[in-house]
């Protein structure tokens, strides 16, 4: 168990968790903060577990994340302005 | 068509500054590979009408931020709301120079915890502030 | 895992925990919004701080340092995005 992997658990259950418990309840906005903390915890828990298990090429998953994850929940704001 | 040239070394670069390894292949494909993603990105910006003229005095606004992305994390977190709204007024300058302004100010503003931008209007900003102290930045994006 | 990667990733790990029990407990849509900052401005560059320190100056790193400062940047106009669809409503 490296320390890698303990930083990896730990951004999981802390971060994760919550976040996606806030994405499961209540009205569309309130889901939508919490899938915004879950896009950026889970960028960082790639980037921890990258660092723990792969090869150093596997880094270009989480900024292909990160990056994508921005254009998704801006079309997820559109679509919820529009209603 | 000088736009297009920018984008692409801007695109060439960001490849290959994530590439694992510099390789004649890889250098190939992010050449040719940026020429069409370059043409996207003049249409992209075309099609929201975009034009910024940011203005290089702005970075001062950025200035304070490693001190007080840690001080204001530390006077967030205990707290949990409701905050306070608050409008700035923008000072009159010409279209391109306001827009930019208000991009910019929503990424000064919104890097500490303490505040956000909630809305941009015509010559105004919104912003919703969390921590009891005021930070300088608003005001100094007013001004 | 040297002690100067460790100290970095761990303090940043906390900060995104603490962000995310903060966004929990909070009462209205405007103040939870607030609480996504300390996760992708203090804990994602502490986070990259320690894998950079871990893996020394190459191209990988480059590439978390890049992925880290993209979290910084976006997660404002994101929170920006949402605050004014609730300030609209």
């Amino acid at each position: 168990m490296t320390g890698w992997l303990i930083a990896g658990l730990l951004l999981l259950a802390g971060g994760l968790a919550p976040a996606l418990w806030l994405a499961s309840r209540g009205d569309p906005l309130r889901r939508l903060a919490g899938l915004e903390l879950a896009s950026a915890v889970t960028v960082l828990t790639l980037l921890v577990l990258g660092q723990a298990f792969g090869p150093s090429s596997v880094v270009i998953v989480p900024l292909t994340l990160a990056v994508l994850s921005f254009a998704g929940t801006l079309v997820f704001v559109r679509l919820l302005g529009a209603r | 068509m000088r736009e297009v040239a920018a984008w692409w070394v801007v695109l060439t670069g960001f490849w290959l500054l994530t590439v694992s390894s510099m390789q004649a292949e890889e250098v190939a494909a992010a050449v040719v590979l940026a020429v069409p993603c370059a043409f996207a990105a003049r249409a992209a910006r075309q099609a929201m009408d975009g034009a910024w003229r940011p203005r290089p005095g702005w970075a001062r606004w950025f200035r304070r931020l490693p001190v007080a992305a840690v001080t204001e994390t530390v006077a967030v977190l205990g707290r949990r709301g409701p905050g306070k709204l608050e409008d700035f007024d923008l000072p009159d300058e010409p279209g391109p120079v306001s827009e930019a302004r208000k991009g910019v100010s929503t990424v000064a503003i919104g890097l500490t915890p303490g505040t956000l931008v909630a809305r941009t209007a015509e010559r105004k900003i919104t912003v919703h502030r969390l921590s009891l102290r005021r930070s300088p930045v608003p005001d100094e994006v007013s001004r | 895992m040297n002690v100067f990667a460790a100290v970095p990733v761990f303090a940043g790990v906390a900060v995104v925990i603490a962000a995310a029990v903060a966004m929990l407990r909070a009462r209205d849509l405007l103040s939870r919004l607030h609480f996504l900052t300390p996760a992708t401005t203090l804990g994602g560059p502490l986070i990259g701080l320690g894998l950079v320190v871990a893996n020394g100056w190459n191209l990988g790193s480059a590439t978390i340092a890049l992925t880290v400062v993209l979290l910084a940047l976006t997660g404002p106009v994101l929170q920006s995005a949402t605050a004014h669809l609730k300030v609209e409503q």
